[in-house]
Order: C-alpha cells, then structure tokens, then sequence
C-alpha cells in the first residue's frame, strides 16, 4: 500500500542537540497511529516538521496527494490538533468551524457544519461560544477544526491530555469514528491503555529516535511483554540505562 | 476571505472590554467633561480628543490583546498548517478591528458634534475621513506591537500603559499643552495620537493645506510601525525559527 506520507531520516537539531536524530514515519490511508515515548522524546516536533511547522535540519517528507494536481498544498488534505486548543474565544463553536473550513479553502454548508459538529458530541454545544466551552469540549473542538475539510490524514497531539475519564473515552470512540471514516489517525499519547484500545500501529520515540514499531500485539509478543504498559516502561529504562 | 472575515468582524464587535473603551468611556467623557467646561473651543477640541482616544483603545489596546490572545491559544501557529496565508489573516484582522475603530470613532465624533453644537461642513468630514482611516492604521499598527511585545495578559497590560499614557496625557486629548515645558511640545510631535489629533482639528476646521503636513507624518509613522510590527511578529510565544525547507513531492 501506498503511504500517504514518508518521512526519512527527519533530524532536527536545538544549539547542537538533536531532539530528532533520524526518524521514518509511514502514514496509511485509515490507520490509527499512536506515537508514544517519554516528555521530551521527540514527538511533537517530529509531527510538527511533518506538518511543516518547523523546519527540519535533515531529512524529508513525502507527501502522496493522490491525483493529477501533485503540486496541491499538502495542508489541503491533512487535518491538525495542536496541544494548544486553538480557537476564537469570541465565536462559538459553529463560527470557529466555519473559520477553519474557510483556512482550509473549504465552504461548508449549514448542515455539514451540523454534521461535523454531531460527530464529535458537539452538537448541542454549537452556539455556545468557545471561551465557554468546557475542556473535553474544547479538545472535541479543536479535533472537528481538524476534520472540518475532511482530510485524509488528521494529526492529534495529545488529544486526551487533561480530561477526565468520561471525555478520554469520548476522544477515543471519537478516534476510531475517524479512522472507519476512511481518514488516517496519527496521534500522540502517554496512556498506554488508550493506545493499546485505539492504535492499529504504535511507534514508541525516545531521545529522539525510534526505538520500536509495530502493532500492539506483535510489540507485547516481541518484547515478552504482558502490555504496553509494561513495553513502554521496558524501553524508557532501557533508554535511561 | 469573505467568511474569516465577517467572523473576525463578528469577534471584535463581541469584543465588550474594548468597546467599552472606545465607545462608552468616551461617550461618558463628552458629557461629564463637556459639562464641566462648557467653553466652545474646549468642547471641540475635547469631541477631537475623545475621538482619539477611543481610536487608541479600540484599534491600539483592543489589537494588542486580541492578538496575544490568539498566538496564546496557538491560532498563528495552526494557521501556519493550512493553506491560508497568514499575512492575509492578519490583514482580515486588522481591517476588521479597524472598520469596527472608524465606526466607534465616527459614532463618538456624530454624537459629540451634536451634543456640543459642532458643526462638521461636508468638506470637513471629506478630509476628516483619510484622518480616520490612517490613526486607526497607525494605531492597529501600534496593537500588533503591543501583542507582539507581551507573552500574557499582564504583560500586554503594563505595555499598553506604556504606549497608552504618554499619548493621552502628551497629546492634547484631554487640555491643551499650550503652557507646558518645550520638551512636552518636543515629545507631543513624535506622538502619533498628537499627529492624528493635530490633522483631524484641521480635517473639522476644514483647512486642508494645515492638515497635510500632520497627516503625512502619520503615515509615515504607520509605514514604522508597520515595519516594526513585522519585524517583531511571533508565530507562537515558544519557538522564533520556522522555516519549512520539507520536501513536498
């Protein structure tokens, strides 16, 4: 299968320190990739260089557009959740939808809007506006602004971080509506048992490499691990050692 | 283009803090100090001042807080994700915010002529018009400053005191400096609210020779601070290096 994004040999470098030394990411239409490891591993700024957000110091990005127009702004097609829930605190969540599908070059009709919204529990919450919101609702927020133009490859950093636990479950059934949809799911974590329920693909970064890859099932098998869990705490030691 | 911008037009109107200060304060001003001394010329010269001192509000401090605010919530940032040009965005914004200063600025100027007897001939508002537009220009300008200079609220605050106070205080808005030191009169000159009021008391005298020289002098300030407003430009509080040098097959 095609990837839909390839990225080789990304480094990026801070007064000398490469926070990514060297890393490869296949993205796939409809998976779901979890890319796990330790505060300061990597991460994000690995999925920020692929966004184009930051500059990289090594390495490249391919970016498969799936059509004639193979010069169409990559942007186009891929959908971001920054850790930040970005948003326009004066418009309520229909409004900043509205904004984003108009950053994004899309118009969206009343009931695309209601449609989008719905899909990500917001639907009561439409005219509310957003400074109001409450955080699971936000982040719900923000994950439609990154759906709004239905892209084909949406990137969630985070995404759980600070909810409790009824809205980590939202986020997740929300994950995996995404992913059925047909759109690929890249996001970052530090629950292992969310990415254990979620992930098809888990990547686990550390020091800015990666150090493991592949489905949950044949990590745990590879390892002699009982779960991710345990994974992730095997190779953050290892890393440490 | 026409969405982003109705939505941001719809933002700033939500704005209260700032309309408070750009239309109901100086609203307030008209009618206590108005009251207070009730001399023609003082009355003029005050719906002038008011006029400039809701302008600076709205367009200076409103922009600087909406756009720290902004880059904060990591707007600049996902902005830079998609297709759509950030310098086109911070244009929406600033004609949004500006459109929303020269409506405040004309509402405080109608009401103030009325309530004090000013009378506007129709060459006046003609030249009164370009004034307007290029102090709210100047002072969005000024507000992208202040937004680009502070991380957080109190930040922006203590700098908006800073650019606010010497202008309110240095710039005829509220009492002439007619008997105060030479410096004052120095300093008033390099004040682009003591330009914009300068130029608009000639705009409402209907002297349009006196008001190009003032006039001038704002623009060229505006084109500064522009400068400067672009050059201290942050995409997101953390991080000052973003150069995209992917490649995009």
């Amino acid at each position: 299968m095609t990837p839909l994004i390839a990225a080789r040999g990304l480094v990026k470098r801070y007064g000398g320190r490469a926070v990514v030394d060297g890393i490869d990411v296949d993205v796939y239409p409809g998976e779901v990739l979890a890319v796990i490891g330790p505060n300061g591993a990597g991460k994000s700024t690995t999925l920020e260089m692929i966004l184009g957000l930051r500059g990289a110091d090594g390495g490249s990005v391919t970016y498969w557009t799936g059509g004639p127009r193979r010069r169409e702004d990559p942007g186009r097609w891929m959908g971001v959740q920054l850790q930040d829930t970005p948003f326009f605190p004066g418009l309520t969540a229909a409004e900043n939808l509205q904004v984003f599908a108009a950053f994004y070059g899309v118009r969206v009709t009343r009931q695309r809007l209601d449609d989008n919204l719905a899909a990500c529990g917001l639907a009561e919450a439409a005219h509310t506006e957003a400074a109001r919101l409450s955080g699971g609702q936000q982040k719900r927020l923000a994950i439609a602004a990154a759906l709004v133009h239905q892209p084909k490859v949406v990137f969630l950093d985070e995404p759980t971080a600070a909810l409790d636990p009824a809205a980590r479950r939202e986020i997740r059934m929300l994950i995996r509506r995404i992913s059925r949809s047909g759109t690929a799911v890249v996001f970052t974590s530090h629950d292992m048992e969310e990415v254990e329920k979620v992930a098809d693909r888990v990547m686990f970064v550390s020091g800015g490499r990666v150090r493991a890859a592949g489905t949950p099932q044949a990590l745990t098998a590879a390892y002699g691990v009982a779960d991710l869990d345990e994974l992730y705490m095997k190779l953050a030691v290892e890393e440490v050692s | 283009m026409v969405v982003t911008f109705r939505a941001l037009l719809a933002g700033a109107l939500r704005d209260r803090i700032s309309l408070f200060w750009s239309v109901a304060v100086p609203l307030l001003l008209l009618l206590v100090l108005g009251s207070l001394f009730p001399e023609p010329a003082y009355r003029r010269n005050l719906v002038l001042g008011l006029v400039a001192f809701g302008s600076l509000s709205f367009a200076m401090s409103g922009t600087g807080f909406e756009v720290m605010r902004q880059r904060g919530r990591g707007v600049y940032k996902l902005l830079r994700a998609t297709p759509f040009p950030v310098a086109g965005f911070v244009g929406l914004l600033a004609g949004a915010r500006g459109l929303i200063t020269l409506v405040g600025a004309m509402l405080v100027a109608g009401v103030g002529s009325a309530v004090h007897g000013i009378d506007w001939t129709p060459g006046g508002i003609l030249l009164a018009l370009p004034v307007l537009a290029a102090g709210t220009a100047c002072f969005t300008c000024l507000g992208f400053v202040l937004g680009n200079l502070g991380d957080n609220e109190n930040q922006v605050a203590m700098y908006n005191n800073l650019f606010l106070l010497p202008q309110m205080f240095g710039s005829e808005m509220f009492y002439s400096l007619d008997g105060a030191p030479g410096w004052v009169a120095a300093v008033r000159r390099w004040l682009p609210a003591g330009r914009f009021i300068d130029a608009l008391r000639a705009a409402a005298g209907g002297d349009g020779a006196a008001l190009v020289p003032s006039l001038l002098v704002l623009l060229a300030m505006t084109v500064l601070i522009l400068g400067l407003a672009a050059a201290t430009f942050r995409w997101d509080p953390g991080d000052r290096r973003h150069l995209p040098a992917l490649r995009r097959a």
